[in-house]
Formats: C-alpha cells, sequence, structure tokens
C-alpha cells in the first residue's frame, strides 16, 4: 500500500539523504531539552512550522554555520513585534536557515559572522511567544522556500509509543458528518476523510502531530497527509499532501484532511494509518456497507 | 618725511580695510541651543486629566506613556510584559495573549480582540497581528475584527504600513507589497548580496516611495518609487558587508530625506537632489526623530554604557553632540519642541538658533 505513495517517498529520501549528506552531523540544539510541540501539529494559523522545547539548558548551533540576522526581544529598531523572542537566524549551508528562538539572549552577542557546531548561543528562555522555560527552532529551506520537519534531518529521540488515533469521521459534501466506527452503513457519494490524530513520546507524553497519516479504501490509497514540509506561497501555507493543499484545507478543526474519497455500493474496507518519526505506527480499520 | 608718508600708506589703506569688511566678512554662523523647558521623572507624575489632546507617545525602559508639550500625560503606566505603541493607540500584552485590548492616548479601550493569536504591531492608526512564528500577519477593523490574513514564504523580520497598504519583508530576501484587501500588489527580491535578506522596510505616508536595507556581503540601502501599479529602484548604494540584525531605517524632513544606520555611522539620502552623506558616528543608533520642516535631524546613539544626542544640521553635518549616561533613552520632536528621556527621566527642549 505504501508503494503508491511514491511521490512523497521520493521526497522523504531525498531529503533523508540531503539531510544526512550536505547536512550530516546535525544535531538538536539542546539534546536533553523535552521536546513539547513539533512541526505540524495544530497551531492558531494552521501548522507549527518548528519544533517548541522544554529546557533550562543552553541552546547550541545545531551546525556550523554563518549567522545571518539576530535579534533582541526587546530591540527597537523595526516597527515588528517579535513573537520570537530574542532570536537568531543561521545559514547552515545549502540554503538550510536555522532559526534559534525565545531564548534568553547573551549580553554579548553572539560572533558577527560565523559559528561552529555547538557554538552557544544564548540560555533556555521565555522571550516572546512561550509559556515554558525553552526555546523554538526551525529549519526554512531557502532554495525551496519552505520549512522543514527538523526530525527529518536530526535524528529523532527514541521511542516505543505509537500515535494514536482519537477518532476519523466522514465528511459529506452535504455537510453530513459520519464516524464510521458508529455507523455500519452509509450512502453511496463523496466524502472527506478527516483524522484526530496525535502522537506521543517516551520522554514528554505531550500531545504532537503525527509524522504521516495515510487513508486506504479496498486497498486504494485515497490520501496521505506527509508532514515533512510546509511551503507558502502567495499569500498561504501549503502542507505536502498527496500534492500542495492549502494548509487551511487540512487543518479543518480538531481534524487532519487526509485526503477525499469516493464510495460506491457494496462493502469498504477503510484502513487509517498513522506513523510517527521512528515508524511506530497506529492503524484503524472500518468495514462499511455503501448503499 | 617719513611721518607724512606713514599717514599717507594709513589713508591707502583705510579704504581697502572698509572694502574687505564689505566683500570678505562672513556672518557668524548661529548655533543650535536646546532652552529647557521641564524635566519629569516618568514614574512619579502619574497622570494629568488636564494634558492636552495632542500627546506624543513615550517608550523609555519600562514606562510606557503619552505626554503634551507642557510635560503632563494621558497615559503613564509600567509595562509589566510586552507593549505596542503608535502615535494614536497602544496595547499592552503578557507573553501569550488570549485576548488583546487596543487603547487610545487617553486611555479608552477601542477594540478588543480575541480568536486572533499573536503579537500587535500598530502602525499609522492600524491594527495588525503578527503570528507566533513571524510567518503570518492578519489586519483588523477599527473594532478588531480580522479584516485578512497574509501568510509569508518565511518568517517575517520587517514590517511598516499606510492607510492603504503594508510592505513586509522576510528572512529569505523577498519583499511584498499588500493592498487594503490583504492581496500582493508588488513582490520584489533586490539580489545583488551573497546572503539575500531584507533587514529594514519602511513606506512613506502616500504609498509613493519604499526604501530598504538589504542583503550582507554587501549590503545595500535601495530606494523604489512606485511606477502605476508597481515600483521600480531609482537609486541604491552599497554599504559594506552590513550589519546582521534590524536596522534603523525611517523617511525624516517630511519624507524629504531617508535616514539610515550604516558602517561608520549614519546615512543620509536626500530624495530631491539625489546626493548622499554619510555622518560618522561612533557607536550603534539606538533611536531617531523624524525631524523638521528646517531640515534638522536628531538621534541618539550609544557605544558601550555611554549614549548621545547627535544634532545634524541640514547640510548634512553635526550640529550638536550631548553625551549622557542612561540604559534605556528616547527622542522625539514635535515643532520646536525636543523630547528627550534617559531612564527614568523625560525633558523638553526648545531649539533656538543662536
Amino acid at each position: 500500500m505504501e508503494a503508491r505513495s511514491t511521490t512523497c517517498t521520493a521526497v522523504a529520501l531525498g531529503l533523508f539523504f540531503f539531510g544526512h549528506g550536505v547536512l550530516g552531523g546535525i544535531e538538536w540544539p539542546d539534546p536533553t531539552a523535552r521536546l513539547i510541540e513539533n512541526f505540524g501539529s495544530p497551531g492558531s494559523y494552521g501548522p507549527t512550522l518548528g519544533h517548541s522545547f522544554q529546557s533550562n539548558g543552553v541552546l547550541r548551533a545545531a551546525k556550523a554555520g554563518e549567522v545571518i540576522f539576530q535579534r533582541k526581544a526587546e530591540d527597537g529598531a523595526s516597527l515588528l513585534p517579535s513573537p520570537l523572542g530574542s532570536w537568531i537566524a543561521v545559514d547552515h549551508g545549502e540554503g538550510i536557515i536555522g532559526t534559534y528562538a525565545r531564548y534568553e539572549a547573551m549580553d554579548n552577542p553572539v560572533p558577527r559572522r560565523s559559528v561552529e557546531k555547538g557554538t552557544v548561543l544564548g540560555s533556555a528562555g521565555s522571550s516572546g511567544w512561550s509559556a515554558d522555560q525553552g526555546f523554538y527552532f526551525s529549519l526554512f529551506d531557502r532554495r525551496e522556500r519552505r520549512w522543514v520537519n527538523p526530525s527529518m534531518l536530526i535524528p529523532p529521540p527514541a521511542d516505543t509509543r505509537s500515535p494514536t488515533i482519537r477518532a476519523v469521521v466522514l465528511a459529506g459534501r452535504d455537510g453530513g458528518m459520519i464516524n464510521p466506527s458508529q455507523v455500519r452503513s452509509l450512502r453511496q457519494g463523496t466524502y472527506r476523510i478527516l483524522v484526530d490524530a496525535f502522537d506521543t513520546i517516551d520522554a514528554t507524553g505531550k500531545t504532537l502531530a503525527p509524522y504521516r497519516i495515510l487513508g486506504f479504501v479496498n486497498g486504494i490509497e485515497q490520501g496521505a497527509l506527509h508532514l515533512e514540509t510546509i511551503a507558502g506561497r502567495d499569500g498561504r501555507l501549503f502542507v505536502h499532501r498527496t500534492q500542495p493543499t492549502p494548509a487551511k484545507q487540512v487543518y479543518a478543526g480538531p481534524y487532519f484532511e487526509v485526503g477525499e474519497t469516493r464510495l460506491s455500493r457494496g462493502r469498504a474496507n477503510m484502513e487509517i494509518i498513522a506513523r510517527d518519526m521512528v515508524g511506530n505506527e497506529r492503524i484503524v480499520s472500518y468495514q462499511l456497507n455503501v448503499e | 618725511m617719513a611721518e607724512t608718508k606713514r599717514k599717507n600708506w594709513i589713508l591707502l589703506g583705510i579704504p581697502f580695510f572698509v572694502l574687505y569688511l564689505f566683500i570678505a566678512s562672513v556672518p557668524i554662523p548661529k548655533e543650535t541651543v536646546l532652552e529647557n523647558r521641564w524635566l519629569v521623572s516618568v514614574a512619579e507624575a502619574g497622570t494629568d486629566g488636564e494634558a492636552e489632546p495632542d500627546v506624543l507617545p513615550v517608550r523609555l525602559g519600562d514606562r510606557l506613556a503619552y505626554v503634551d508639550s507642557q510635560g503632563r500625560f494621558s497615559v503613564n503606566k509600567r509595562v509589566q510584559g510586552y507593549a505596542a505603541l503608535s502615535d494614536t493607540l497602544w496595547s499592552e500584552y503578557g507573553p501569550t495573549p488570549e485576548i488583546l485590548t487596543i487603547q487610545d492616548r487617553r486611555g479608552e479601550a477601542v477594540a478588543v480582540v480575541s480568536g486572533v493569536k499573536g503579537y500587535p504591531a500598530l502602525i499609522e492608526g492600524r491594527v495588525f497581528i503578527v503570528a507566533p512564528e513571524q510567518q503570518a500577519l492578519t489586519a483588523l477593523d477599527s473594532s478588531g475584527s480580522p479584516l485578512w490574513s497574509y501568510e509569508f514564504s518565511s518568517p517575517l523580520i520587517a514590517l511598516d504600513a499606510t492607510a492603504d497598504l503594508v510592505v513586509a519583508a522576510c528572512i529569505d530576501g523577498s519583499m511584498v507589497v499588500l493592498n487594503m484587501e490583504g492581496k500582493a500588489n508588488f513582490t520584489f527580491e533586490p539580489g545583488g548580496s551573497r546572503l539575500p535578506i531584507i533587514l529594514a522596510a519602511r513606506i512613506t505616508k502616500d504609498g509613493k516611495r519604499i526604501a530598504l536595507i538589504s542583503g550582507i556581503d554587501a549590503q545595500r540601502f535601495l530606494l523604489l518609487e512606485r511606477f502605476g501599479i508597481s515600483y521600480k529602484v531609482v537609486h541604491h548604494e552599497f554599504l559594506g558587508e552590513g550589519f546582521r540584525r534590524p536596522i534603523h531605517l525611517a523617511f525624516v524632513n517630511e519624507e524629504r530625506k531617508v535616514l539610515f544606520e550604516r558602517e561608520g555611522g549614519i546615512g543620509i539620502y536626500d530624495i530631491q537632489s539625489g546626493k548622499s552623506a554619510l555622518i560618522p558616528m561612533d557607536g550603534r543608533l539606538v533611536a531617531l526623530d523624524g525631524g523638521g520642516k528646517d531640515g534638522n535631524l536628531h538621534v541618539i546613539g550609544a557605544s558601550g554604557d555611554k549614549k548621545f544626542l547627535m544634532g545634524i544640521g541640514g547640510t548634512p553635518a553635526v550640529a550638536i553632540t550631548a553625551p549622557f549616561v542612561a540604559t534605556s533613552s528616547f527622542i522625539r520632536r514635535s515643532g520646536e519642541l525636543l523630547y528627550i528621556g534617559g531612564d527614568g527621566v523625560l525633558a523638553a527642549f526648545a531649539l533656538r538658533e543662536k
């Protein structure tokens, strides 16, 4: 079944080799920090574009690079407020810009030009949009104009927990919402597949976004959401589903819209698979009578 | 005989001396002096219901205030978290606000924002919300309801607005001009540098000109002018390798000039003459005033713990410098009054030429 997601697998493999090749040796800014919100988590504007960590340690450059921008939270030169608090952007090469944010800036700023891997950028803090002591980290691919899931380039922490699929809903074009676990039969027609799923990891137990959600009907892929990259174009964010899809469409309330399926008369076997970065997965199946 | 000769020489010299006085004399140049009008401790001043309607916004250390020409405050408070402040509106908020209250310069609530997460940017009487990851901007109406949202291609670095336009610049070196509906009227990538980035962007009140500081190695100052619905670069200059932080950039002297921080001092570009000047400054620019009709400008620079006021004449050349010690500082001019703040003290000076 998975072989059908060839495009996305190619993207993932490309980024994997890219990450372990050109950006080989990239590490987490603070390996002891606890991941509390991850790339793709539902946020106020749709998907979250980076990882947020809880930490009391120091924040280090994930890889060598060149500092291209740094701002202290209270800097008054710009009319722009700074929800990123005190932040620094480092060009790590090959167009990848690392954003380290919401930390406690040092009195003496980072050396002007370059940083080595492990250079201390600041201490974990709570500047900008942060409720906890920690920091925010994101990776932006300048060449492709998209944010990249950091967990694709940096090995995620060990984790044995599978994602949880809390609910699956089929949304009809008439606006009707059908829960396949409670309904044995439904009318033929076209339905959007909505999945309420989340992941947890051993280290924190916090609710995180899964890495992939796939939807199959009778063994045929009907939709696949890959939280690998998110791009901003023409004033909108796009998430990579089977093809770039507006984030506002994918992030439908508490659900992820995974795809759309046309159900014809007869029996239908629907499978929803949620997978995390490590490869742990959860599968739920529904037997449906389509009338 | 010798006595007569000497008298003749003197008599001959007198007309030349008189002639010299008329031809070669130069008037003694006038000096700008600051006459102190008042000085107040902001924290101790409180508010005064008799404050004039025409008050100026003041952000000084942890204080947020609106002050009139007599040193009376219509709003005067200690900021607990963060604050946004403009000529007409202000808002105080915590790190992750669920609700934002926008207030006027009398302290009256004019809008309550809920359901749009982020930090407020108050520019030209308009209210915007910058999303938590600085990748989106939402414009609000006067009641605080969302009008439109725009999601950018990378994190925002600079923002400015007029009554009907928004200019926003991002870390990937792109700039976009948005119209009243939040649609992109114009997009631009200056390029020309090893590292593309836009560090500062400002737009004139009439929307006709945009100033940018772009790129690293080399950094450039660019001035764009509107032609139809588009903008074209009408001036650019290289500024050396450049800064890697937010940079002060402003249209000054009734938008006839552009002032910006550059390596080695302050750059001033005269739009009419097309001439550019560098005012040497040893330190970092921390505050500037938009100047008046007379062409004079005032800035505050910082070098280490010490700050200094610098007055720049229309030539342009440094007309006045005055060092002082303060952690926070403020400067603003209104008419003939120059307001200068240092830590908890705010003072007004009349600008006089003597």
